[in-house]
């Protein structure tokens, strides 16, 4: 029997990946869990973000998510796991930002108004 | 940054300014989760509804300490976010899922947008019904308690 879903792809997503009006990463340290804000950059189909220096450096894995909403049927998103590695800032932004890549290891995208049966 | 008490009085306003949290934990694996949730802040605490087989609700039976993230997409200011840390429980209560749920309701459905949402999207409630009804049982809330309170710069 076919189930509902609200899964999609992340091309399904070009434009909050292109548009992100919030992302936040998460990564253990010291065996507790973090969260920081990040600022997404998706350039040449690569997964750039910035943080702020204060966060201090990151581990060699996190997850990232980017959303949007509030309201139900426009509640979307994506998040991705993998490996980070610090990378240059890309052209036009904030050089002073410490800038990383994250290569998706794993990612879920979602939309609301997208939901189906499937 | 500042640390601030979670009942200070920035910190509240702001997150009644935020319609959505991420919150994020850590799995028994040792690996980070993060997700974004609808929230009510209710007595000094964050509820967020979900279910028990929600990645996060079992992170917590574990490792109960998470991390808050608030916006404050109501708010003027684009250029801070809250993070609150706490303690995690999972609550199944009947009189408090109703506490929470009938305060869920006024919140993201009976206002301007929630209900204008809902008449654009018309068309899709029924197939909204047959993927709640399919994942009907087993839900509950996460509850945190804050324990700390910070204003993070956005870049």
């Amino acid at each position: 029997m076919k189930r509902v879903t609200r899964s999609v792809t992340a091309e399904a997503l070009r434009d909050l990946l292109e548009h992100p009006p919030r992302a936040a990463l998460a990564f253990v340290r010291d065996g507790a869990i973090e969260a920081v804000p990040a600022t997404f950059r998706l350039v040449d189909g690569r997964y750039l973000f910035a943080v702020d220096g204060a966060a201090g450096p990151l581990p060699a894995k996190a997850k990232l998510v980017i959303d949007d909403g509030p309201w139900y049927f426009d509640l979307r998103g994506t998040w991705m796991r993998g490996p980070v590695t610090r990378c240059e800032a890309p052209a036009g932004e904030d050089s002073d930002a410490e800038w990383y890549e994250l290569a998706p290891e794993k990612t879920v995208a979602w939309h609301y108004g997208e939901m189906r049966q499937a | 940054m500042t640390q601030r008490t979670p009942d200070d009085r920035a910190v509240r306003l702001f997150i009644d300014r935020s319609m959505i949290l991420r919150i994020a934990s850590l799995s028994p694996k040792g690996n980070a989760d993060i997700i974004p949730l609808w929230f009510i802040a209710d007595r000094g605490r964050i509820y967020m509804a979900t279910r028990a087989g929600n990645p996060v609700a079992r992170d917590i039976m574990t490792n109960p300490e998470v991390v808050l993230l608030f916006h404050g997409e109501r708010g003027a200011r684009r250029d801070r976010m809250l993070r609150v840390r706490g303690h995690a429980v999972f609550r199944t209560e009947p009189s408090l899922l109703r506490r929470v749920q009938f305060r869920a309701v006024a919140r993201y459905y009976l206002t301007p947008g929630g209900l204008w949402d809902t008449i654009k999207n018309i068309r899709r409630l029924g197939v909204w019904n047959r993927y709640h009804q399919e994942r009907a049982g087993g839900g509950g809330l996460i509850e945190v308690t804050p324990e700390s309170a910070e204003f993070l710069k956005v870049l």
